[in-house]
């Protein structure tokens, strides 16, 4: 699921996005990185919906292959396992 | 000047700041990247203390539960998070760190199996197993402690700190390579400016003798210039030329003319005052700023000082030579304020002592300016004129009052300055004389001159005599006979109708090895006519000596014909005594025909003059020549006709 297609169908207004995981991690992500590139939420690895223990159920994941200039810590940072809630700012 | 320097400080300032800019900011960088090296090895230690956590939460999780205070998917979420957290530490670069740590692998190998046993105890525990929940809670509680050791080894554990200590102490190797980076810079830049600066001294000084050059000289003057100015007080420049320093060179060699000019230099330089500028201006040339002497008499001392001190005597190379030299002086600001005028001035004036009575130096005069000038113009033409073919030869007829027939023709230089008009052909051999033309120019005509004959006898013309004008400095040349040899074979001129014409003067400049010469040239089968008869100092006994055999009256005696009482007593005695000595008489400057009754009356050979003709270009020598074979003659003796 794109992650900027939802925040349309959800009718979210804001510049950036808190991304909170089960166990109360944390990250900021700018919006405008979302409306640039193709973030995703994945919800499945290799066909198999994710468990908790493998980062499930939800998963944020930056094309880190097809955008190169992404591959860095701070989107590292952004890319929240076990996804819980989001927090639009 | 000033602002092509300006522009060249801020360039190397430029330089200097990109350098110091780019070697602060790659250290900074350095700084930084090795900051980020600790922040990755802290994701490690975040991973090993999260793990930490899940387990302390999961743990709790377990009690609390047994105690009916938590859910059973807040169990289950635990576990999973957990597991979730072992398997971040089981892989990955940034927790790798952790994986090296001692006994790290054992403890996370134990901790996934006990969570593979113990799969099945967390359905029962939530299905209400109290055994089970107890069993693994125990089991769990065993694992805190070397969690927690992980945990904080990952921290401040041996490895790391060394790691981190190295990297600093990379940080420090880098920060003195950088320091090592900017001093070898630095000395860079120094010694750039330490050898622009030697650079500078060596384009203004002269590498022989170590005085300044023109180009210094020129720059000081102009600074001195406005010192004067501005204090009101007189200088002067001293132009001092090595005479016959060519000779030197040629005779000793060029080593010992180098030595000569360093000597000659030293000199110069005990002679001034601190405040006085010696230099070097030119091969031989050397020029003095006299700064503020109160008057005249100062600058004169100065100058007959340094003559009298450049006459000393050295020997080098068991030579011994006597160096003189010429000095021209000019004053600021009584001759002139313009600098580059004082220049030239003192140069006129130098040119003036060189030509002048044996006093070496001499003060620049406002007179000398128009004949000097004209010497130095001319002698700077000629020199472009000779090398671009920009000079002519005229003919004039030579007449034999016998018969009235051109058996002769005097070759004349005919040359146009652009400056001064026509010049005499005496003043540019002058002119050449004295600017080391003199074998160039006398090589020239003759040559022209032989060739010019050559062409008539090929237009089928009468064969007449070329008489070609020799100047001195050509005759005490010692390869002269050589070059009338030469010449005469290139051109294929018939050695007999060749005559060289040589004043009394020029015989007498050589007179020990003046009868040998002309012998020689007279061995190649060449006449020989002494020029300008009566003017010069020589004695018949000299006369007698000298193979000559003709003789040309000069024209003042000529001229003297024309006075009233006319008196013919030289004219008849110079006539005479030609034909005593059997020698043929050429009377030269005959212009009316009063002359010419005259010499037909004393029977005088040969004559030329205006009378016949001015000296003309070879076309109409030819043509003349072509009316006297078709039998239209000059003059004729019978018929008195012109």
């Amino acid at each position: 699921v794109l992650l900027s297609e939802l925040l349309r169908h959800l009718g979210a207004r804001g510049d950036t996005i808190v991304a909170y995981g089960l166990n109360d991690y944390f990250a900021e992500i700018d919006l405008q990185q979302i409306r640039d590139y193709p973030v995703i939420l994945a919800l499945k690895n290799d066909g198999k919906a994710m468990r908790v223990r493998d980062k499930g159920p939800i998963w944020i994941m930056f094309p880190l292959s097809n955008y190169p200039e992404l591959d860095n810590s701070i989107h590292h940072a952004s890319m929240v396992w076990q996804l819980n809630r989001l927090e639009v700012r | 000047v000033l602002r092509k320097l300006t522009l060249r400080i801020v360039l190397l300032v430029l330089v200097v700041a990109i350098f110091a800019v780019s070697s602060g900011l790659s250290f900074f960088r350095h700084a930084e990247t090795s900051e980020m090296l600790a922040v990755t090895m802290k994701t490690g230690a975040w991973s090993a203390s999260e793990l930490e956590s899940d387990l302390l939460k999961l743990v709790h999780s377990l009690e609390l539960f047994q105690f009916g205070q938590s859910t059973p998917e807040e169990l289950e979420l635990r576990y999973e998070l957990f597991w979730s957290r072992l398997n971040v530490l089981k892989t990955g670069d940034e927790t790798s760190e952790v994986r090296k740590l001692d006994g790290a692998a054992e403890l996370l190998t134990n901790l996934e199996r006990t969570l593979w046993v113990n799969e099945q105890s967390i359905s029962k525990i939530v299905d209400g197993d109290s055994q089970a929940a107890l069993e693994l809670t125990q089991e769990l509680k065993q694992l805190v402690t070397p969690v927690r050791q992980l945990s904080v080894s990952s921290f401040n554990g041996k490895d790391r700190i060394l790691k981190l200590q190295y990297a600093k102490k990379l940080q420090y190797e880098f920060g003195v390579s950088l320091i090592g980076l900017l001093v070898s810079g630095l000395l860079l830049v120094i010694m750039l400016l330490l050898q622009s600066a030697r650079n500078r001294e060596q384009a203004l000084h002269d590498e022989l003798t170590g005085l300044p050059n023109r180009k210094f000289f020129k720059e000081h003057l102009k600074l001195v210039e406005a010192r004067c100015a501005r204090a009101e007080t007189q200088m002067a420049v001293y132009i001092v030329d090595l005479n016959d320093f060519k000779h030197i060179n040629d005779s000793l060699g060029h080593v010992a003319g180098d030595q000569l000019l360093i000597e000659i230099s030293n000199r110069l330089r005990s002679c001034v005052r601190q405040q006085d500028t010696v230099a070097r201006i030119g091969g031989d040339e050397f020029a003095i700023i006299q700064d503020g002497s109160e008057d005249i008499d100062g600058f004169g001392k100065l100058a007959s000082r340094v003559c009298e001190l450049i006459s000393q005597p050295l020997v080098i190379n068991n030579n011994r030579v006597y160096p003189s030299a010429s000095i021209g002086i000019s004053i600021y600001p009584t001759d002139t304020v313009d600098v580059d005028q004082l220049v030239i001035n003192a140069d006129l004036a130098m040119y003036r002592a060189k030509l002048g009575n044996g006093i070496g130096y001499c003060f620049f005069e406002a007179e000398m300016n128009m004949v000097i000038q004209r010497r130095k113009q001319l002698s700077d033409d000629l020199r472009i004129a000779l090398e671009n073919d920009q000079l002519m030869l005229f003919y004039q007829p030579v007449v034999n009052l016998d018969n009235g027939l051109v058996e002769a023709v005097e070759a004349l230089l005919r040359w146009k300055n652009e400056n001064y008009g026509y010049i005499s052909p005496s003043e540019i051999f002058s002119v050449a004389d004295h600017s080391a033309l003199a074998i160039e120019l006398n090589r020239w005509v003759l040559r022209e001159a032989c060739k010019q004959n050559q062409q008539w006898l090929e237009q089928g013309l009468c064969k007449i005599t070329m008489n070609v004008n020799i100047s001195p400095t050509m005759y005490v040349q010692h390869n002269l006979v050589d070059t009338v040899q030469q010449t005469l074979k290139e051109t294929g001129m018939d050695a007999s109708q060749l005559v060289l014409e040589i004043t009394e003067d020029t015989t007498m400049q050589d007179i020990e090895s003046s009868p040998d010469i002309m012998t020689r040239l007279r061995g190649l089968g060449i006449s020989l006519a002494l020029d300008d008869f009566g003017t010069g100092y020589s004695s018949l006994n000299h006369l007698r000596k000298l193979p000559v055999q003709k003789l040309k009256i000069d024209k003042y005696f000529i001229q003297d014909l024309n006075n009233v009482p006319q008196d013919l007593r030289f004219i008849r005695t110079i006539i005479n005594l030609a034909k005593t000595l059997d020698l043929q008489v050429v009377a030269e400057g005959i212009e009316n025909e009063e002359n010419l009754q005259c010499l037909l009356a004393e029977d005088c050979h040969y004559g030329q003059g205006f009378l016949f003709s001015e000296p003309v270009a070879a076309k109409k020598i030819r043509s003349l020549l072509q009316k006297q074979t078709d039998g239209r003659l000059l003059f004729d003796k019978a018929t008195q006709l012109v």
